[in-house]
């Protein structure tokens, strides 16, 4: 029986409508036909986020694709950090989308305490510019968008490889 | 999400006012304001300020194909999806002159897909957002702490219900499946009885945490005469069919709903009151539904009754809106026994969509959003052209009610400090768990306390 590949689920946050906000949704479109082994694509873009609580079981890692609002940083600049390194980090999705009040941060919170989170959990995001309702995307964040891609695909494929190293030392 | 509060006081004696501010209400999505002004340490009146700018669906549906409609009011909510595109179906099916030839497969299978929408919505309200008010809790976060296998149950609950939906929808959110006339696809009975087996424990651990939640609860006391509106069908809990009644003598058909109520436009805020014509506000959602329906519930959830009545010393009917939490969950026993029956008695349909010519025509109709009753009317043109719409959503029924709720409790917290008054204030209102992708966002609370001019210092 093959042995059954780990897959890091890459959630993608924002609103498609609010300008810069469209940021994770243009990474989750670009990620979509790809077909990265080991990446399960949550695409959370169109709605409050409260999918990703359920989609956490059986993952070997998370990576939120966002926004995010930083001080001193260029639009478009990419952010790469684990998420546990995110205090002082405005994720620009909670501003613009709140389902009944559970923000991104929040359902994170909760599946950290839950123990629901993965061991690795990144955010990789974008500096953004304004998140407008009914603007369009800045290029400088379009312009950011393969550097997302590449940088996600490399963090898949290296948790893909370290649970598959894992698997087999334990047969 | 700020969520400051302060106050302010003014002045010496008869003329003594004192400001209560809150920014923002907490576990209910949005923005708004509330103002209570106090006069002798009596409520006058309370005034629930929206500036939620409005949507404009009804104006931008004019002039779409119908076929078109399901899928775009259903995102005027992302929980309650369901609730909008059956509502709409149901009118335009009207509208076209086909309501009565959707086959009774068909119609279960809308039930099937609103039961999934009453449990993931449910449960979500209660275990996350709600239950921490009556446990003294700031949020979900501090309930892991303390609660935290119910949490995970909620959780895995609200999963089911997602899968419900997705399974007849395509998906999640936002769901595709339904279509005027039926549906777009429907599932394989393998499809069906995998979830079969998943749903059926879940009904038994949601009848515990019911009865956990009545036995473990302290509720607030506020009973209050409303009448209550819902649908009434006759041989089953209302979703998608029956005539609209009350408890205090309304009974009519669905299409009669516009004439009976009276929706008006007040100044502080964006979304509509609405009112039994000529005579009083109304209330909407589970509690209303039980206390209309309670005889119909799946034998699952209806034995929990006594059960529930006893641990709170309180029979059917309930008048206090603190006790919707509970209504709740009998709901979604209610939605989790009928959805096991549903799947494992599921056969694939002969037809899934009744076929029909569009044609000028008017059709209105209402189904019970796990909120209460959503309400359209559409008026479509020869070739099958929204000519004109009209939505009624539940949260927007419910406001009025809800600022008599905070007139008749505010008294009581008089003494009370702004923070706590305010955290009180929110708690109440998340009793209605108002869902703001439908109507507007909550709460910024201030106060205003007077002493009247023949009042002694």
């Amino acid at each position: 029986m093959p042995p059954i590949e780990a897959s890091t689920l890459v959630a993608a946050f924002g609103h498609r409508w609010s300008g810069d906000d469209a940021f994770g949704g243009l990474v989750a479109d670009a990620l979509r036909p790809r077909s990265v082994p080991g990446l399960a694509l949550l695409d959370l873009t169109e709605c409050g986020p409260t999918g990703l609580l359920d989609a956490l079981e059986g993952q070997v890692g998370l990576i939120v694709v966002d926004a995010v609002l930083v001080e001193g940083l260029d639009t478009g600049e990419l952010i790469d950090l684990d998420w546990r390194e995110t205090t002082g980090l405005a994720i620009a999705h909670e501003k613009t989308c709140s389902t009944h009040g559970f923000s991104v941060a929040r359902q994170l919170e909760l599946a950290d305490q839950l123990g629901l989170l993965p061991a690795p959990v990144r955010l990789v995001g974008a500096s953004l510019q304004s998140t407008r309702l009914g603007t369009s995307v800045s290029p400088a964040m379009r312009r950011a968008v393969p550097r997302a891609v590449a940088r996600v695909t490399r963090w898949v494929d290296r948790w893909r490889k370290e649970a598959t190293a894992v698997t087999a030392e334990r047969r | 999400m700020s969520n400051s509060r302060s106050s302010s006081s003014a002045g010496e004696g008869a003329g003594k006012t004192r400001t209560l501010k809150v920014a923002a209400l907490a576990r209910v999505e949005g923005e708004g304001g509330l103002h209570l002004e106090m006069v002798d340490g009596q409520c006058r009146a309370a005034r629930v300020d929206i500036y939620e700018p409005p949507r404009f669906y009804e104006a931008f549906l004019r002039g779409r194909d119908f076929r078109e409609v399901p899928d775009i009011t259903a995102r005027i909510c992302g929980i309650c999806p369901v609730a909008y595109q059956a509502s709409s179906c149901h009118a335009l099916e009207k509208a076209m002159g086909i309501f009565n030839q959707v086959d009774p497969p068909l119609r279960a299978l809308r039930n099937l897909i609103y039961c999934g929408e009453w449990i993931e919505s449910h449960v979500l309200h209660m275990f996350l957002l709600h239950l921490p008010d009556f446990l003294g809790q700031e949020s979900a976060l501090a309930l892991v702490a303390t609660h935290g296998p119910a949490v995970k149950t909620a959780l895995r609950l609200k999963k089911l219900g997602n899968a419900i939906v997705a399974l007849l929808g395509g998906r999640a959110v936002h769901p595709v499946g339904m279509c005027v006339g039926g549906f777009h696809a429907v599932p394989e009975k393998p499809a069906c009885q995998a979830l079969a087996d998943q749903v059926k424990p879940a009904i038994d651990e949601m009848a515990e945490l019911t009865l956990f939640l009545a036995e473990k609860l302290t509720y607030p006391r506020l009973e209050r005469d409303y009448e209550f509106l819902a649908l009434c069908p006759p041989n089953e809990y209302p979703m998608n069919l029956g005539r609209i009644r009350s408890n205090k003598g309304l009974d009519v058909d669905q299409e009669e709903f516009l004439q009976s109520i009276e929706e008006q436009h007040v100044a502080h805020s964006t979304a509509l009151h609405a009112e039994v014509k000529g005579r009083s506000h109304y209330l909407v959602g589970p509690l209303a539904r039980l206390n209309l329906n309670s005889d119909k519930l799946h034998p699952r959830a209806l034995e929990l009754v006594p059960k529930v009545s006893r641990l709170i010393d309180t029979p059917l009917p309930w008048r206090n809106n603190f006790l919707s939490l509970l209504a709740r969950g009998l709901e979604t026993v209610h939605a989790l026994a009928l959805s096991y029956d549903l799947l494992r008695e599921y056969r694939p349909p002969s037809r899934t969509v009744v076929p029909f010519t569009p044609r000028a025509g008017v059709g209105g109709h209402g189904t019970e959003a796990p909120r209460g009753i959503c309400w359209h009317q559409y008026r479509t043109e020869a070739d099958g052209t929204i000519a004109s719409a009209r939505i009624v959503p539940p949260t927007s029924q419910n406001l009025a009610v809800i600022e008599e709720d905070l007139i008749e409790y505010a008294p009581s917290l008089n003494d009370l400090s702004d923070e706590v008054a305010g955290l009180r204030c929110e708690h109440l209102i998340r009793n209605y768990d108002p869902c703001i992708s439908c109507s507007v966002h909550f709460l910024k609370l201030t106060r205003t306390f007077r002493r009247s001019e023949n009042s002694r210092p």
